[in-house]
C-alpha cells in the first residue's frame, strides 16, 4: 500500500484526535516499519489494519466506521495533494468514471508496482452509477468513504448504497449511486 | 508521557521517514539514470535504423512513393524523383493522380483506399506513368500497406519498364520474322521436293502427249485411206488394191498396239495430271495464306496435306503410315500453324531417322501419325524410330534457337514454334517421351472447344 495512505492516516490521526493517540497506536500496533512511513513508499496494508485496530482499541469506535471516516478525509486530502486529478470533471460520476482509466493509469506513471484495486462501471440510465470494486485488501470501507467525499466534494444529492454479493463467488463489491430527484 | 518526549518521537519518526524517502530517491534517481542510459542508446540505435533505412531508401534503384489512405504523396525517393522528373517538394501533399493518368481508379489501384485484400499486396502491375514534363511511360509497380502509429501508408513500388518494353516488342517483332523466316525456309525446302513430285506425272503426261502425237499420226494414215475405201464404195468402184493398202497401212502403224496403248496413255495422263493437281491443292491447304482467326478444320485432312507437301523430305528415308481417326469432328484451329507444328516434327523425325542409320544402312525408318478423340481433345501423336533425344537435352527442345543440327542446318526454332503455336495459341499441350536408339513420340493435344 502507498505511503501516503499511511503518512495521512497518522495526520488524520492526530487532527483528530491527538499526537498522543497517533504515537500511541504506533507504539501498541508493533509495527515493522515502527510507524516510520514516506508517501512515496510502499508498505504492507496489514500495518494500516493494526493501526486502525488499535485506533479502535484506544477509541472504542467500529473499525469499519474508523476506516469509513478516513476515507472520506483521504479524499479530501488526495485532490488537495494531487489537485490535477480532478481537472476536466464537473460531478462525482465523471470523476468517479475516470478512475480506472485515467488517475489509476497516471497513478501506475508514478508508481508502477502500485497494487491498485479495480473499477467496474455498470449503468441504467443517467442518473444511476453502478461500481463494481476488487481489491486483494478489505477496504471496501475505505472506497466508500472516498466515495462519499467524492458526492461532498461536488455537492450533489446521491444516495450511495453498497453490498457484497456481486454473484456468487465474487469478491467484489457493488457500489450504487443514484442521483436524487 | 510528556510533550517533550512525545515530540521526540515524532522527530525520530520523521528522521527515519527523510532519510527512507531520500534512499528511495536515490534509488529512483539510479533506476531513471540507467533507463536514461538505455533510451539514449535505444535512440542512437533508432538513428542508425532509421539512416540506413534513408540510405537503402534512396539508394534503391525502385522508386518508392508513400502515400497516406486518402490517395497523398507522403515521400518520394531520389528513384521516384528521377523516374517522374518532380522534385519531393513537387509531389508531397499532391493526390497520386498527378503521376498516374490512370488515376485511382485504374487497375493497378483498384484497391485504394479501401485495399483489404492484403494478399493482393506484392503483387507487380503494369501501368501509365506521367513524367513531369507531361510524357507517358510504361511502369511496373506494386503497392503494399505498412501502419505509422495510428494510420495506415500505402507503399508504392515503381520501376520504369520504358526500355524493357521497347526491348519486348523488339523480341516479339524478332520471333515474327524468325518464324516468318524458318516458314519460308520451310517452303522453300518443301519447293524442291514438290518440284520433283511434280515432275514425275509431268514427265509421264509429256511422253504420253507425245506418244498420243505419234498415234493420231500414225492413224491420220489409215483415215486417209479409210476416207478413199469410202469414195470407192460409193462409186461401187472398189478394188483388190485399196483394200490390200488399208491392210497395209494398219500393219505398219501396228493398229492393234495403237488400239490397247491408247487408252492407257489417256488414263496415264489423266492419272498425271491428277496426282499434280492434288499436289497443289495440299500445297495450298497447307500454306492456308490469310488464315490469322481459328476456323473449324478437318485435322485428318490437314495432316493429310503435310503429308503430301512433304512427301520428297520422308520417302527416301522413311515409311510413313497413319492411324486417323474418320470420326474426329473438326477442331478451331490455325490451320497454316498447325500444318507447320506438323511438318516441323515430321521433317526432325526424318533428321532423326537420318541420324540413327548407319552409313551403309538401306533400310527406312517408320514414322505413324495417328489421331484420336480424347474426351474434350483432339489428340495427335507423331511416332519415328529416329535416333532419340537424349535425356540432358529433353527439356530444352521447346526452347527458342536450341538445336543438336550443325550449322546451317537448323535455327532451332522449329519445335520453339511448335510449342508456341500448340500451348499459347490454342490453349494445347504438346509432350514428347523418347528413347535413345528407339525411337521419339510427339503427342499435341488440342481442345475440341477452342
Amino acid at each position: 500500500m502507498k505511503g501516503v495512505v499511511f503518512t495521512e492516516f497518522l495526520e488524520y490521526v492526530e487532527e483528530c484526535y491527538s499526537p498522543e493517540m497517533a504515537d500511541k497506536i504506533i507504539a501498541t500496533s508493533s509495527l515493522c516499519s515502527y510507524g516510520v512511513y514516506t508517501s512515496v513508499g510502499t508498505y504492507p496494508h496489514q500495518e494500516l489494519v493494526k493501526l486502525i485496530s488499535a485506533l479502535s482499541t484506544e477509541t472504542g469506535r467500529q473499525v469499519p466506521d474508523l476506516i469509513h471516516a478516513f476515507g472520506k478525509h483521504l479524499f479530501g486530502r488526495l485532490i488537495r495533494i494531487y489537485p490535477m486529478f480532478l481537472t476536466g470533471f464537473s460531478s462525482s460520476f465523471e470523476l468517479l468514471r475516470s478512475v480506472q482509466d485515467q488517475i489509476h493509469v497516471k497513478v501506475r506513471m508514478l508508481y508502477p508496482d502500485a497494487e491498485l484495486p479495480t473499477f467496474e462501471y455498470q449503468s441504467n440510465h443517467p442518473d444511476q452509477l453502478i461500481i463494481i470494486y476488487r481489491s486483494k485488501r478489505p477496504f471496501k470501507d475505505l472506497a466508500a468513504g472516498m466515495i462519499e467525499g467524492c458526492i461532498e466534494h461536488f455537492g450533489e444529492a446521491i444516495t450511495l448504497t453498497w453490498d457484497s454479493s456481486v454473484q456468487p463467488g465474487d469478491a467484489g463489491v457493488r457500489f450504487v449511486l443514484e442521483r436524487k430527484a | 508521557m510528556d510533550e517533550l518526549e512525545l515530540l521526540e518521537n515524532r522527530l525520530q519518526r520523521e528522521r527515519l521517514a527523510r532519510k527512507q524517502a531520500e534512499a528511495l530517491l536515490e534509488e529512483k534517481s539510479e533506476t531513471l539514470y540507467l533507463l536514461n542510459q538505455d533510451l539514449v542508446k535505444l535512440a542512437a540505435d533508432l538513428a542508425e535504423r532509421e539512416e540506413a533505412s534513408r540510405s537503402i531508401l534512396e539508394a534503391t534503384g525502385d522508386g518508392i512513393i508513400t502515400l497516406d489512405e486518402s490517395g497523398r504523396i507522403d515521400s518520394f525517393n531520389r528513384a521516384a524523383k528521377g523516374i517522374f522528373g518532380y522534385s519531393q517538394e513537387q509531389v508531397v501533399g499532391q493526390n497520386i493522380d498527378k503521376l498516374f493518368p490512370m488515376g485511382i481508379t485504374g487497375e493497378a489501384f483498384k484497391n485504394i483506399p479501401h485495399m483489404q485484400d492484403m494478399e493482393r499486396s506484392g503483387e507487380l502491375h503494369e501501368a501509365t506513368g506521367r513524367r513531369a514534363d507531361g510524357s507517358e511511360f510504361f511502369m511496373e509497380i506494386s503497392l503494399s500497406q505498412g501502419q505509422l502509429l495510428q494510420r495506415r501508408m500505402i507503399i508504392v513500388s515503381v520501376r520504369d519498364i520504358t526500355q524493357r518494353k521497347k526491348a519486348e516488342e523488339e523480341r516479339k517483332y524478332m520471333e515474327i520474322q524468325l518464324r516468318q523466316a524458318q516458314k519460308l525456309e520451310s517452303i522453300g525446302q518443301l519447293a524442291a521436293g514438290i518440284a520433283h513430285e511434280i515432275n514425275t506425272p509431268i514427265q509421264f503426261v509429256g511422253d504420253n502427249t507425245r506418244f498420243l502425237l505419234d498415234a493420231f499420226a500414225d492413224i491420220e494414215r489409215l483415215l486417209s485411206i479409210y476416207d478413199q475405201v469410202l469414195e470407192a464404195v460409193r462409186a461401187n468402184e472398189i478394188t483388190e488394191g485399196l483394200v490390200t493398202s488399208v491392210n497395209s497401212i494398219a500393219n505398219e502403224i501396228d493398229l492393234d498396239y495403237l488400239r490397247s496403248e491408247i487408252p492407257q496413255a489417256i488414263s496415264q495422263t489423266l492419272d498425271g495430271t491428277d496426282r499434280v493437281a492434288r499436289i497443289v491443292r495440299a500445297m495450298k491447304e497447307f500454306s492456308h495464306p490469310g488464315d490469322e482467326a481459328k476456323s473449324l478444320i478437318d485435322i485428318n485432312k490437314a495432316i493429310q496435306s503435310t503429308i503430301t507437301v512433304s512427301r520428297n523430305e520422308w520417302k527416301y528415308d522413311a515409311e510413313l503410315e497413319t492411324d486417323l481417326d474418320l470420326t474426329l469432328p473438326t477442331v478451331p484451329c490455325l490451320a497454316s500453324e498447325f500444318n507447320q507444328v506438323i511438318l516441323n516434327i515430321i521433317v526432325n523425325a526424318v533428321h532423326a531417322i537420318r541420324d540413327g542409320k548407319s552409313d551403309d544402312s538401306t533400310a527406312k525408318g517408320a514414322i505413324l501419325i495417328t489421331t484420336k478423340q480424347e474426351g474434350d481433345w483432339a489428340k495427335i501423336s507423331i511416332r519415328d524410330s529416329g535416333s532419340g533425344i537424349p535425356e540432358a537435352i529433353r527439356s530444352k527442345i521447346f526452347d527458342p534457337f536450341f538445336t543438336t543440327k550443325g550449322v546451317g542446318k537448323g535455327t532451332g526454332q522449329g519445335l520453339a514454334i511448335a510449342y508456341s503455336a500448340i500451348v499459347d495459341k490454342h490453349a494445347g499441350t504438346i509432350d514428347v517421351q523418347s528413347e535413345v536408339g528407339v525411337g521419339t513420340t510427339f503427342t499435341i493435344k488440342l481442345p475440341m472447344q477452342g
